[in-house]
């Protein structure tokens, strides 16, 4: 699912950040990115979700070399990542409704599909009665949730989740977790960045390890 | 649960502001046009009108006696070939032709006045003005004929050029328009970059960031012109009130027919489509720059 090949990064004219980045993701693998502050966890999910691009080195991403992709041919690839700010990053003028079927209107579903499917996925998150809510009327967790369904609702073949944990007591931090096991069962390759190593010892699942912007361990 | 745009565009003080200038751009596209519209029709007129006739003119001073020259005048006019028919112009309607700037004073009645005759030559193409020219020189010297082709040049070059001057004035307009909706356009992309950023990361095509902006813009464009048209429709009725109450003879009656307020009326659309096309082609230029 996802090839790093002697990945180095940098932005701009600015120092390399990520240095000689080589791992392979299989499709259907769970992995969390761990890895103190400052070491290029940020970074590397960055390429993951394409918002960066290598400096040198391959990046292979659902059959897609994205280093050489044409800025035009991004969105088919990014079409099959589903991402969890850590921030949610969700629209702040959109219901929660909108925030999550605009994932399913920008890639051109009929608006039946969408009702019904969006409706759907905030009813499992537990938010059926706060569709039409507006961002800043809901808690941090309620946030978060409207950021996963939306996340989630294109069946993505990736899932990225950046500190999902980070604004939820740990019950929900669980509920979280078993959400994104439940996807990964599915199919779905997901990679989790977070601090919390309680959380990360708690699942089987191999961590990669980012220190000083090189991968220190991968399981 | 209704559907809203991903990108507020209809917050931004640049796209508050669009509406307005849309209003005030249409509006004077639509006087320009309606200017150019009424002028050609006053054009056209004159030209239909004073192409198929002539005039010829027995001066004052001329010998034999005015009635004498003007009715053997008539009678080579009617005899030439390529005439459709001639009359004498009466006293009474000289005078009353003459009334709006000199008045219908006695002494005014009294004035020499030369000998007209309105002349009829249809389709004009059995006529030969030279051969009637010197018939008419036969009759006696200082006859003339005006086929009114050089009043009517001059008359027609100053329609043209006050119909070019209100065509530029509607390209300017229209260049001003396209400039200011890409402008707005190009800012709005600017604010918005985080929200546009996030839909590219949700594999949003280029073409649906320009379609919202392209959306925005349309609408703006639609309800500003349909004010700016409102407007400029009154502005016209008034004009046209105040111009029924000027003497009609002093000036050529210069209306608009129910096609002119048909093609006015489409205006605020094609201003629509117009910051619709700009609005779209900007964003997708912007956005094709971006690493």
């Amino acid at each position: 699912m996802v090839r790093f090949e002697n990945v180095g990064m940098r932005y701009g004219l600015g120092p390399e950040v990520l240095h000689d980045i080589s791992f392979t993701l299989p499709q259907g693998s769970f992995h969390f990115l761990v890895g103190p502050s400052g070491a290029g966890k940020s970074s590397l999910l960055k390429l993951l979700y394409l918002a960066e691009r290598p400096s040198r080195g391959l990046v292979h991403i659902a059959g897609h070399d994205v280093s050489g992709l044409p800025r035009k041919q991004l969105y088919r690839v990014r079409r099959r990542i589903g991402i969890v700010f850590q921030d949610f990053r969700l629209i702040p003028h959109l219901s929660a409704f909108d925030n999550v079927a605009l994932a399913m209107r920008i890639v051109g579903e009929k608006e039946e599909k969408v009702r019904r499917h969006a409706t759907e996925l905030l009813g499992w998150v537990g938010l059926g009665d706060r569709l039409d809510a507006l961002p800043a009327t809901l808690s941090g967790g309620e946030q978060q949730r409207v950021a996963i369904a939306r996340a989630v609702i294109g069946r993505p073949s990736l899932l990225l989740a950046d500190e999902p944990t980070g604004n939820v007591d740990d019950a929900i931090a669980m509920r979280l977790m078993y959400l994104f096991e439940e996807m990964n069962k599915a199919g779905t390759t997901v990679v989790v960045a977070t601090h919390n190593d309680n959380l990360v010892g708690r699942f089987p699942h191999p961590p990669l390890r980012i220190v000083d912007g090189r991968l220190a361990g991968h399981g | 649960m209704a559907e809203r745009g991903a990108i507020p565009l209809g917050r931004d003080p640049s796209a508050r502001f669009l509406p307005w200038l849309m209003a005030f751009m249409v509006f004077v596209c639509t006087l320009a046009l309606a200017g150019t519209l009424a002028l050609t029709h006053v054009i056209v007129r004159w030209d239909r009108s004073l192409a198929t006739t002539l005039t010829v003119q027995i001066p004052v001073n001329a010998n034999g006696g005015r009635e004498a020259l003007l009715n053997e005048a008539l009678r080579v006019v009617r005899d030439t070939p390529g005439i459709a028919g001639a009359s004498a112009v009466s006293e009474q309607r000289m005078a009353a032709l003459l009334a709006p700037w000199l008045g219908t004073d006695e002494v005014v009645r009294e004035l020499p006045l030369p000998g007209l005759i309105d002349v009829d030559i249809g389709n004009r193409s059995e006529l030969d003005m030279t051969r009637l020219r010197q018939r008419l020189a036969g009759v006696a010297p200082g006859i003339t004929v005006d086929d009114h082709g050089q009043w009517l040049g001059r008359l027609l070059t100053l329609g043209r050029a006050v119909q070019v001057t209100t065509a530029s004035i509607a390209l300017l307009v229209l260049l001003a328009t396209v400039g200011v909706v890409a402008y707005t356009a190009r800012t709005g992309v600017a604010v918005h970059r985080r929200v546009i950023e996030l839909l590219h990361l949700m594999g949003a095509r280029d073409t649906f960031v320009a379609g919202q902006f392209a959306r925005q813009a349309g609408h703006s464009g639609l309800i500003g012109g349909a004010a700016g048209v409102a407007v400029a429709a009154v502005a016209l009725m008034a004009i046209g009130l105040l111009g029924a109450r000027i003497d009609g003879r002093l000036l050529p009656a210069a209306g608009l027919g129910l096609l002119d307020w048909a093609v006015l009326l489409l205006l605020p659309l094609a201003g629509a489509l117009i910051a619709r096309a700009t609005a779209w082609l900007t964003v997708m230029r912007t956005l094709a720059r971006l690493p």
